[in-house]
């Protein structure tokens, strides 16, 4: 069984939850609930860059908020 | 049946061999390949015309007749008798009421059907008529499935009709075309090439594609069951259109929704079935009217993976199909063969599109009105298809395989999977679902039911609700000293307090890098007061990777103390133990820190920690945990235990994995006591297991193999009556990490009656455990999720999977961490969007493939990447490859962990030199690992190759990676007696059943805990301490020997060799066989206290080539002097094994004539001399011969190879591992042995008085041999005897040594 996150041949999404997680996600299957897609269709290389220019700050949202509140 | 009865011997078709084989390996119960035709006949029967008529069919195709023969024959073949009667039955039951008649009728043919034929008697028919009513009969055809297919039945009922219409007439009818010119034209057929093609078609498969379990084949066939659904007309109709309008058969998209469903139900996105083809060559004129066995089942291969759109699965069986029709001709047995496998598949479809329509069929009045047929397989499930305006599904399974909730759920899902194709044949695969929402409910909320309310605290918290509950009861013991709850609080805070002055906070990282002392402790509890992160460094780990590890997380402090500062990288580092900073502390209040002094809020999202782990890209990452998920895992540990006691916990995990922090505090959280256990004992087995005795520890975490060293130290000290008992106030041993030894439960419950061992599994992205597993020894279970955890096992498509199919594990709920330290692209793709939890909730993907268990709980199998556990510490191979390939002289790395034969796992490096740089050396590469790597992640042996195996993707293909083979490394024999124990001892200890002079310790697996068993083992074998220094400076058997005596070589071939000359009970001296050494005896070593030594006495002539052994006697008498020398008073013991056995009585009655006690006479299967063979060798070649079978029991050389002389014999000696003798040495050796044997039988014997231990071989003797008895003209006193089955030769080889050396053991204890 080959893992759905490791193909890289395959077509990828990035998601993206509240709390502003991201997620690299397989375009074939269905998005889950409370999770938006940010990028993609792509290959898996351009959604991982995606992430890493996009995601900069790693702590959840509400804890930004509660910390810079 | 005579050949001359034969008309015709045929060759067998493809699936007549398979079925031909199939009946010869299952000879009893019922052939399910017994099929029955059976035909109901409306209208007035003309029975003798119908007979007549069944009896013309024979003739028209008169291998119908056939018998099957292999006996005395290359390959089997069938036999065409020139006639053969038509067995014919007929049955009245018009006379029954009708529904006993119906019964009857069932009956009959169920019988029938069962009755087996005999391949090799003919014929393999018979037909039945039932006379139901005066113009209603039943006519059965039962046939062997050998001579007829489905698709002649049509063909054969056609004929028998037209027969029938001209009375039976054979000329009524043209002749029929042969069956043999099928198999001529199947003899014809390019074997070669269908051999190549089914072999790339099949190319990388590893397992074969199965529903039932494994090793199910081997049970004997069951009749099946069978289930049948009809699809209706609109869905038959949608999915004839569909294939149509694609380009695709009908057959082409049920085996496409096959493949499908299979998939889900194996796991698997590459699928293999058997598929039934029709076998009729379009080529051959006439096929279609042939009579016979042409089908055969052939794989059908089929990927799945879940972004590919069904009708493309479709087209993809359609264009395999196609591939490979050229080659259907081919036995299955061959297919498999060249596939590699010994099985491919367990399920089959048949698609069933020959005519079986009975209406047409009528003849002088006579009406078909029903045709029906029985068949089956011996596979577990066979789906047959019959095509018509309603789809017809028929499910065969094996009920004792497949039950009826499993069948019902197998025809569903296939339902389900057609029904999708109709509605959108683009949707991805993936995307179908054909299992019903409550297949699926208990691995998604059942036993996933988690949920338990835990206080909204933080960890600091959670402390100070334990300060506040027992602030007098102890909370730490480090050596000698001892702190309250309320002391260790006082001095956390105080250090918190500084440490917050100095910027430590929420979302802040403090690196802890101090030695394990009580520092450690208050440190890490300071870290955790003021909100911030802890990062835990040990110390001892490589400077270079303490240093990547600080310049990765960047941390806004550094702790230390004086004693570990020398070690670590430079830095700002704060000195925990400066005399400045104790000053600094005194003026911190010691009161409970205040929210409103922190920095920040600490909210349940707050970083606890950064712990690294191996990270497979070459360097190690960092993973954030949540304060929440540390705080579930600490609440949780309460339901397990409750440590209302105070009770002592041993802390002893290095603080550079999770673990090592989290037994700390859960059991401060908790109230227990830490009993901190410093770096060295922490790594020695013994002292751990005196810590544990000592602190009175109740609970401990240790990995299997930490625990097993644990165990063997307990009980060899147990063994040894000196301690005992250390381990006992054990009541809970928490493991993780490695698979759990099925034997250790067991083992456990020895050594700790009460304790409970709990496996954990998890990891540190998910707060260190997420399942749990109470072990005992039948069960090997990984456990199942504790609180507020969800485990996820799911198949490729992300979709759960049921239980007992294998998938991928992730964890769910509060303990997934927070991602990678700084690393957004690699938290991504591993802390992923959670499709089963609640909305925006995240799981963590762990690689570990799993299935669950009908009980709910999950069994490990393995992993889906490369990343290995040594030692139960995760190892990402890539980051040792990345080191091992910095060295300058290494072109390219792989590294793989081997399990060496029955033993360690070790991880292996291979390397690659670079061109033109220097030859490598592997001990030099092994040091240049050890400083960049932790002492787990180091390779334990370095193999140089060539080239680095790739797979066609370019990966490393680990698997083709070479062993590095023990046997295939020219392992050398042991030069004496020393190395011959050490190498013993290394093999005992590394689980390997061999290992030779000169191998590396650490490259067959040794590790330091394996080394300090090591050390425990030769001190109380040989008796000598060994500092682990000196193994780690000289870790052969070889280098080691050379250790033992203080520097000075030992000679080998001295007359009174000390084989053990340590301890203080009475020394048992072992006298010589005829060869004259002694080295056989160094194997009861092992088995003989440490207290007691062990002599040798040997041959003088070994090191006096002059001197000539005349007599036992006079032999006797030097013996005697060298031992009253060596040990004046007695009470002597002596043992003798062979020859050595007449010296040994031959010294004890010396012994006792002078005055002397003799406490113990052990002969091993030795007899006085009258009752000696008198077939000694005399010369030369014989001699040496004679020393290969009685002194290292092997077979000795071939006499074909010509006379054996001491070059050739020292040479087999060194290479089958036995020994490594000097030619004069076996010249010498081979002088005293004929002279040994002729002193044997000349001795006469003098009576001692005394009792006789004697241990006699069984094996390999001529009847009437002697016994024990023998020697009772000798013996006055009582004589012991015990039958040891081996041969004469093998007496002294470990196995024997290990009965016979307990029994020796006792009666040595017994007298002093």
């Amino acid at each position: 069984m080959s893992n759905p996150f490791e193909d890289n041949d395959a077509r990828y999404l990035v998601l993206r939850n509240d709390e502003g997680q991201h997620s690299l996600w397989p375009a074939f299957a269905a998005v889950p609930d409370g999770w938006a897609t940010v990028h993609g269709e792509a290959d898996r290389q351009e959604c991982l860059d995606y992430v890493e220019e996009h995601w900069t700050d790693m702590r959840p949202a509400s804890l930004i908020r509660a910390s810079d509140g | 049946m005579s050949p001359s009865g034969l008309s015709d011997i045929l060759p067998l078709s493809p699936l007549q061999e398979g079925l031909f084989f199939h009946s010869l390996y299952h000879r009893d119960g019922p052939d399910v390949y017994v099929t029955q035709l059976v035909l109901d006949l409306h209208g007035p029967l003309d029975t003798p015309g119908l007979r007549r008529s069944a009896e013309a069919l024979l003739v028209r195709h008169p291998h119908l007749g056939a018998a099957f023969w292999s006996e005395g024959l290359d390959q089997p073949v069938q036999v065409v008798p020139r006639a053969v009667a038509l067995p014919w039955t007929e049955l009245d039951l018009s006379g029954l009421p009708a529904a006993e008649r119906a019964e009857r009728a069932a009956e009959f043919l169920a019988a029938d059907r069962a009755r087996r034929f005999e391949l090799a008697t003919p014929p393999l028919l018979r037909t039945a008529l039932l006379r139901l009513a005066p113009d209603h009969h039943r006519l059965a055809l039962t046939v062997h499935h050998i001579l007829l297919d489905g698709w002649s039945t049509p063909v054969l009922v056609r004929e028998l009709f037209a027969l029938y219409d001209a009375e039976g007439d054979p000329a009524a009818l043209p002749p029929a075309p042969a069956y043999r010119d099928y198999l001529t034209w199947v003899a014809g057929q390019d074997g070669a090439a269908a051999r190549d093609a089914w072999r790339a078609e099949l190319a990388g498969l590893d397992e074969p594609t199965r529903l039932a379990p494994t090793g199910a084949g081997a049970a004997a066939p069951r009749v099946p069951l069978r289930r049948a659904a009809d699809l209706d007309e609109d869905l038959t109709r949608a999915l004839t259109d569909l294939a149509r309008s694609r380009g695709l058969t009908l057959s082409n998209v049920l085996q496409a929704a096959w493949a499908v469903l299979l998939g889900r139900l194996t796991g698997r996105d590459d699928v293999v079935f058997g598929t039934v083809v029709s076998g009729r060559p379009a080529e051959l004129p006439g096929v279609d009217g042939m009579v016979g066995l042409f089908i055969n089942t052939v794989p059908t291969r089929v990927h799945t993976a879940p972004a590919v759109p069904l009708a493309d699965i479709a087209a993809q069986v359609r264009d395999r199909h196609l591939a490979t029709s050229a080659h259907h001709h081919l036995p299955l047995a061959d297919i498999q063969k060249a596939a590699g496998l010994s099985e491919l598949f367990d399920t089959v479809v048949v698609f069933e599109n020959y005519p079986t329509g009975s209406g047409a069929l009528s003849a002088r009045q006579l009406t078909v009105t029903g045709v029906t047929g029985h068949d089956a397989t011996h596979y577990p499930v066979m789906l047959a298809v019959v095509p018509g305006t309603r789809l017809h599904l028929r499910l065969d399974h094996r009920p004792d395989l497949i039950d009826d909730a499993r069948a019902e759920e197998i025809l569903a899902g296939l339902r389900a999977v057609l029904a999708a194709f109709a509605a959108d044949p683009d949707q991805a695969t993936g995307r179908v679902e054909p299992l019903p929402p409550a297949r699926l409910s208990p691995v998604l909320t059942g036993w996933n039911d988690t949920g338990h309310a835990v206080p909204h605290s933080t960890l600091a918290q959670l402390l100070d609700a334990s300060v506040r509950t027992r602030p007098d009861r102890p909370a730490l013991v480090c050596g000698d000293e001892e702190l309250t709850y309320a002391e260790l609080d006082a001095r956390a805070n105080r250090l918190a307090r500084h440490l917050i002055e100095l910027g430590a906070g929420p979302e802040r990282i403090v690196a802890l890098a101090t030695g394990r002392s009580v520092l450690l402790v208050v440190a890490l509890l300071a870290v955790v007061r003021t909100g911030a992160a802890y990062l835990p460094v040990d110390p001892g780990y490589p400077a270079e990777r303490i240093a990547h590890m600080l310049d990765d997380a960047r941390p806004a402090l550094l702790l230390t103390d004086s004693a570990a500062l020398g070690a670590l990288p430079g830095g700002e580092w704060t000195v925990l133990d400066a005399p400045a900073l104790q000053d600094r502390l005194a003026d911190c209040s010691a009161a409970p820190l205040g929210p409103a002094e922190l920095r920040g809020p600490v909210t349940g999202d707050t970083a606890v920690n950064v712990v690294y782990t191996s990270g497979s890209t070459g360097r190690p990452k960092g993973v954030v945990g949540i304060q929440s998920g540390l705080v579930n895992r600490m609440a949780w540990f309460a339901e397990l235990y409750s440590f209302d006691a105070n009770d002592p916990v041993c802390a002893k995990s290095s603080i550079s994995f999770i673990d090592g922090t989290v037994e700390i505090l859960q059991t401060l959280v908790h109230g227990g006591r830490v009993v901190l256990a410093d770096a060295v004992t922490a790594q020695d087995p013994a002292a751990l297991a005196d810590l544990v005795g000592k602190s009175g520890t109740r609970v401990l975490t240790a990995v299997p193999s930490l625990l097993q060293s644990l165990l063997h130290e307990e009980e060899t000290a147990a063994d040894g009556g000196s301690a005992g008992g250390r381990l006992a106030s054990l009541r809970l041993v928490l493991s993780s990490g490695e698979p759990m030894p099925p034997e250790l439960p067991a083992r456990l419950a020895l050594s700790c009656p009460d304790a409970r061992l709990i496996n954990f599994c998890g990891c540190t992205e998910v707060s260190s455990e997420s399942l749990y597993a109470v072990c005992d020894a039948h069960d090997q279970s990984i456990g199942r999720p504790l609180w507020n955890t969800r485990a996820l096992v799911l198949d490729s498509a992300l979709r759960p999977v049921p239980p007992g199919t294998p998938g991928e594990l992730y964890y769910g709920g509060v303990g997934v961490g927070r991602g990678y330290l700084g690393r957004p692209a690699a938290t991504a793709e591993r802390f992923l969007a959670d499709p089963c939890g609640p909305p925006g909730a995240r799981m963590y993907r762990t690689g570990d493939l799993v299935k669950w268990r009908p009980d709910g709980s999950l069994v490990f199998l393995g992993r889906a990447d490369d990343q290995v556990k040594v030692r139960g510490v995760r190892v990402e191979p890539g980051e040792v490859e990345a080191v091992l390939a910095g060295h300058p002289d290494v072109s390219e790395a792989a590294v793989a962990v081997r399990d060496l034969p029955g033993a360690a796992r070790a991880l292996v490096g291979y390397v690659v030199p670079d061109r033109g740089g220097a030859p490598l050396d592997p001990v030099a590469l092994r040091r240049y690992a050890a400083d960049r790597l932790p002492a787990a992640m180091v390779p334990g042996a370095l193999v140089v190759v060539d080239a680095i195996p790739r797979t066609p993707n370019g990966k490393v293909n680990r698997r083709a990676l070479p062993a590095p083979d023990a046997e295939a490394a020219g392992q050398a024999p042991p030069s004496g007696p020393d190395e011959q124990v050490l190498c013993d001892l290394f093999a005992e200890v590394l689980g390997l059943p061999r290992v030779g002079a000169q191998d590396d310790f650490f490259a067959l697996g040794g590790h330091s805990l394996l080394a300090t068993r090591l050390a425990a083992r030769v001190r109380s074998v040989l008796g000598v301490e060994l500092g682990l220094r000196a193994l780690f400076e000289a870790p052969t058997p070889a280098g080691l020997a050379g250790r033992l005596g203080g520097g000075e070589p030992r000679d080998a071939w001295t007359v009174l060799l000390p084989l053990r000359d340590t301890g203080n009970r009475p020394p048992l001296f072992c006298l010589h066989p005829a060869g004259g050494f002694s080295w056989c005896y160094t194997g009861l070593l092992r088995h003989l206290p440490p207290d007691r030594p062990v002599y040798g006495i040997q041959a003088r002539g070994l090191t006096e080539p002059d001197h000539v052994e005349d007599g036992v006697d006079r032999m006797a008498d030097d013996y005697c002097a060298r031992i009253l020398d060596v040990r004046p008073t007695g009470p002597y013991h002596l043992l003798g094994w062979s020859f050595g056995g007449q010296l040994a009585q031959a010294v004890a009655a010396r012994l006792r004539a002078a005055g002397h006690r003799v406490g113990l006479l052990a002969l091993l299967d030795s007899y006085p001399p009258e009752a000696l063979p008198a077939d000694e060798p005399t010369d030369r070649s014989e001699v040496l011969r004679f020393l290969f079978s009685e002194y290292f029991g092997v077979e000795p050389p071939d006499r074909a190879e010509g006379p054996l002389d001491t070059a050739r014999a020292a040479r087999l000696l060194r290479a089958a591992g036995l020994a490594d003798f000097t030619e004069d040495h076996l010249a010498a050796i081979a002088d005293i042995l004929p002279a040994g044997a002729h002193a044997a039988r000349a001795h006469r014997p003098t009576p001692y008085d005394g009792d006789l231990l004697h241990f006699r071989a069984t094996l390999g003797r001529p009847e009437g041999l002697p016994d024990a008895e023998a020697w009772r003209p000798y013996v006055t006193g009582r004589i012991e005897a015990h039958d040891i089955a081996t041969t004469h030769g093998r007496m002294t080889r470990p196995d024997e040594l290990a009965r016979l050396g307990p029994i020796v053991r006792a009666r040595l204890d017994a007298t002093g």
